[in-house]
């Protein structure tokens, strides 16, 4: 038994700092090896749910197999046989003697950012000390990621073995995304010390981060051809928000910086503001089909169709607010979503909210039921009469389609305005695409405007479009 | 996160898991960069899944052990010898597979070398290090690869693989070491009496733990 | 398991009285029994399935759905020439022969109907395998038959392939 590892024993079993293994050559991970710190904190376990305890069967058949060697042994008078049969035997009992242990573990996780902007890269650090009394031989953790965040630097996992009183720290690194994102209960699988049998738990430490986008300045969208076709902006005597000079009057808190009439500020010293000619302004719904069927690209990795459009809609709330439109924000989603139609600051950031971090937009599909019907009498009773709606949708089922002809069957001016998600690599992508295109010509031959946008961006798109229009 | 397939030696696999240590840093950190400068919407190759084959250093542990209980067994039996040499190379190539499959029968013509090795004569003290290593040797890439499903390649499982190891070889060094202790207290005995009494003692024993 | 313990007692009674006499088959009798019983043993790993616990892949960002994925299924459902999956193959057909017949209808400038009539009777195409994805009685052509014998497929699989190819063609037409 004097092989080069025997110093690996020692520091297997005994050693309490790292990754000291068969002394092959330096660790390349020497840097990172604070991989078990003791310290003396007496945090309070975390919350732990057992989910399974298997025998992994790792070991079945080592005691027949020493049986085999012990039997021959015998057969052919060879005691030498016997003996390493007899050593074999003691693995079998090794095996059979362990219990795979309870996970007592105080678990933190830290981000470096709660509130990061889209893209930015979160570092995630996650430690866990074994406050329990039993030591763990085999400890394998794996975090639970929110499912709309894609981890871009290491796995977040990490085996070790820890003794009471030790901790695990390991870091990983995330891509925020838009939305509200709640870390799911971290995997901790424990085995006993010969690995036979396994024991499976979740420990839940609550994290979050909220990632809201910035509302895009959206001056450049020409959205203004949208929603003037039908209600045309009516000059009036009014002086408020527009583009004609009406009167100039006292600043007041809340104006506008643009309307600030800053020659006369300079002149005089005085602060005021210039009145334009109020113009009618439209009342524009903001419609994002959320539905679970609405989470679709054409890639499982890339954007969903649902994020494409909640960014089409930041980009039309605010072009539609600085136009001095009153905007509301609603979802095609089971659940319920419904910002009124509004103007000003306040609004503008309770849209931009709502449009980050709403559970009905969330970046994962929610599990409850649409009913179609049900949700059209509410949001029917929701809509003022003169609103008109910007339905954004995939238009990957007939029940968007259908939905935006009911609402203009009702009296309301829609406009579809459809990323497109669709593919053509196999026969069911193919038919998928004609439908869609199918859909989009029936909406058009029954009056109903609609844009899609893929590979070009939505403000080329709708530049496009209502050019087209305008012919 | 790694690097390229694995497909050859021991040594080409540790060397290419310390360059691949390295070099992912390094790739990192050019991501960092990479967002920093290209913004919110270039979607920067993101990770997308875990690398499952199993970590290095149970793959590097499993050949060592395994190379340890070959060269024993070789002492006695180049025939045994060279089982065990194929079983070693059943592990490398279960382990590159991530079969425990092929694992299993790597240690089931590692235990005929034993029994060939045994059969020609071995001296108890080899056949003790042989069965030993031997069990080690597919503990530990079984192990590995259970590690590589569970956490994977790139995760940090050091400390875990070497206290498995560790205890597994601990195990095996008592037991060789208290049989080959009573073998030397009964040497002088009766040894046709002492091995039945020892091999019916072992399947009453097996059919009781079964 | 416990009977053969048992029996071994009971062997080892009299193997142990023998042994002193050397009459040593009964030794060699055991030493039998015990490889066959041990190899037996060892045996029984080879039906375990080891089902360890897979934690998944949280690092991932929850995969989308790829619109037709659904479909493809479906038709993966159907490409093999075992009967059944009636209403898969009704639902795929009523879906395709909609496309088609709106194609039908834009390519040709004609009414629904008549894009309807054509594709049913199979006039919508000078693809005899699209042609007879749709029509009540033509047959497939006999490459089609033996094509598809001859790999494990349907020929349905073969007709809504074609059909696709051939709303393609006439999509693509389109100026």
């Amino acid at each position: 038994m004097s092989d080069s590892r025997g110093d690996g024993i020692a520091a297997g079993a005994a050693s309490t700092d790292g990754d000291s293994t068969e002394g092959k050559s330096a660790d390349p991970t020497e840097g990172k090896s604070g991989n078990s710190t003791e310290t003396e904190s007496a945090d309070a376990p975390t919350d732990r749910e057992h989910r399974r305890e298997v025998a992994t069967d790792r070991w079945v058949g080592i005691a027949g197999a020493a049986l085999a060697l012990v039997g021959l042994g015998v057969l052919v008078r060879q005691p030498s046989l016997v003996l390493a049969g007899a050593v074999g035997v003691g693995y079998g009992v090794y095996a059979r003697t362990g219990e795979a242990p309870t996970p007592t573990l105080a678990v933190t996780r830290s981000v470096s950012d709660e509130s990061p902007a889209p893209g930015d890269e979160v570092r995630v650090t996650v430690r866990a000390e074994n406050v329990g009394g039993t030591a763990l031989p085999d400890l394998r953790l794996v975090d639970g990621v929110p499912p709309g965040l894609a981890v871009v630097d290491g796995p977040a996992r990490v085996a070790t073995a820890l003794r009471p009183g030790t901790a695990v720290t390991f870091e990983y690194a995330v891509r925020a995304a838009r939305g509200d994102h709640d870390w799911e209960p971290l995997t901790a699988i424990t085995r006993d010390a010969a690995g036979a049998r396994e024991r499976t738990s979740a420990l839940d430490a609550p994290t979050a981060i909220a990632c809201t986008p910035e509302l895009s300045a959206g001056g450049d969208l020409p959205l203004r051809g949208l929603t003037t076709l039908h209600h045309g902006r009516v000059p009036t005597d009014v002086g408020g928000a527009g583009v004609e000079f009406h009167a100039t009057r006292e600043y007041r808190r809340g104006d506008p910086l643009k309307r600030i009439d800053w020659n006369r500020r300079a002149r005089t010293g005085e602060l005021s503001t210039v009145e334009l000619r109020e113009e009618r302004s439209a009342t524009v719904v903001l419609l994002v089909d959320s539905r679970d069927s609405a989470y679709v690209a054409a890639d499982p990795d890339a954007e969903t169709a649902v994020e494409a459009s909640v960014a089409a809609a930041g980009q039309a709330f605010s072009a539609l607010l600085d136009g001095g439109d009153r905007v509301g924000i609603a979802a095609l989603s089971p659940l319920d979503c419904w910002l009124p139609p509004g103007s000003g600051t306040v609004h503008a950031a309770r849209g931009r909210e709502t449009l980050a971090t709403d559970p009905a937009l969330a970046p994962t599909p929610s599990d409850d039921r649409f009913y179609r019907s049900l949700w059209l009498r509410r949001f029917r009773r929701r809509l003022p009469a003169d609103a008109q709606v910007l339905f954004f949708t995939p238009l990957v089922d007939d029940t968007a389609a259908t939905l935006a002809r009911r609402i203009d069957a009702h009296g309301h001016l829609v406009t579809v305005l459809s990323p497109d998600p669709t593919t053509s690599e196999t026969v069911g992508q193919r038919l998928a695409t004609f439908e869609r295109r199918q859909r989009l010509r029936t909406l058009r031959s029954a009056g109903i405007r609609a844009v899609e946008w893929g590979d070009d961006s939505f403000p080329v798109a709708v530049a496009a479009a209502t050019r087209r229009w305008s012919r | 996160m790694s690097g390229g397939q694995g497909g050859d030696g021991a040594t080409g696999e540790a060397a290419r898991e310390e360059a691949t240590g390295e070099t992912a840093r390094e790739e990192a950190t050019g991501d960092d960069a990479g967002v920093a400068a290209a913004g919110d919407d270039v979607p920067v190759d993101d990770f997308h899944e875990t690398d499952a084959r199993p970590p290095t250093v149970a793959v590097v542990a499993s050949l060592a052990a395994a190379g340890v209980a070959a060269t024993a067994a070789l002492v006695a039996s180049p025939v045994g010898g060279a089982l065990l040499g194929a079983a070693a190379l059943a592990f490398l190539g279960g382990s590159l597979r991530n079969s425990t499959r092929v694992l299993t029968w790597g240690a089931a013509v590692g235990v005929v070398g034993l029994a060939v090795a045994g059969y020609r004569g071995a001296p108890a003290e080899a056949l003790l290090v042989a069965v030993v290593g031997l069990t080690v040797a597919w503990n530990v890439a079984d192990h590995g690869v259970g590690l590589g499903e569970q956490v994977g390649r790139g995760a940090r499982v050091r400390r875990n693989v070497a206290v498995h190891g560790g205890a597994s070889l601990l195990v095996g060094a008592v037991a060789a070491g208290l049989v080959y202790g009573v073998s030397l207290a009964v040497g002088g005995g009766q040894p046709v009496a002492a091995l039945a009494l020892l091999l019916a003692g072992g399947i009453a024993l097996i059919s009781a733990l079964r | 398991m416990l009977a053969v313990a048992v029996g071994l007692l009971a062997a080892l009674d009299r193997g142990v009285a023998s042994v002193i006499s050397p009459a040593s088959v009964v030794v060699t009798l055991l030493g039998v029994l015990g490889v066959v019983q041990g190899v037996r043993y060892a045996n029984a790993r080879r039906d375990r399935k080891r089902l360890p616990t897979d934690p998944g892949e949280p690092e991932r960002r929850a995969p989308a759905a790829v619109p037709g994925a659904e479909l493809d299924d479906r038709i993966a459902r159907v490409a093999s020439p075992a009967p059944g999956g009636y209403r898969d193959r009704r639902d795929l057909r009523d879906r395709t022969r909609e496309v088609a017949v709106a194609a039908v209808a834009r390519d040709r400038n004609c009414s629904r109907g008549a894009a309807a009539t054509a594709v049913d009777d199979g006039t919508w195409t000078t693809d005899p395998v699209a042609a007879a994805f749709f029509h009540k009685r033509a047959g497939y052509p006999l490459r089609v038959r033996l094509s598809a014998a001859l790999r494990g497929r349907s020929n349905y699989w073969y007709g809504v392939r074609a059909a696709i190819d051939e709303i393609e063609r006439i999509e693509e037409g389109e100026p």
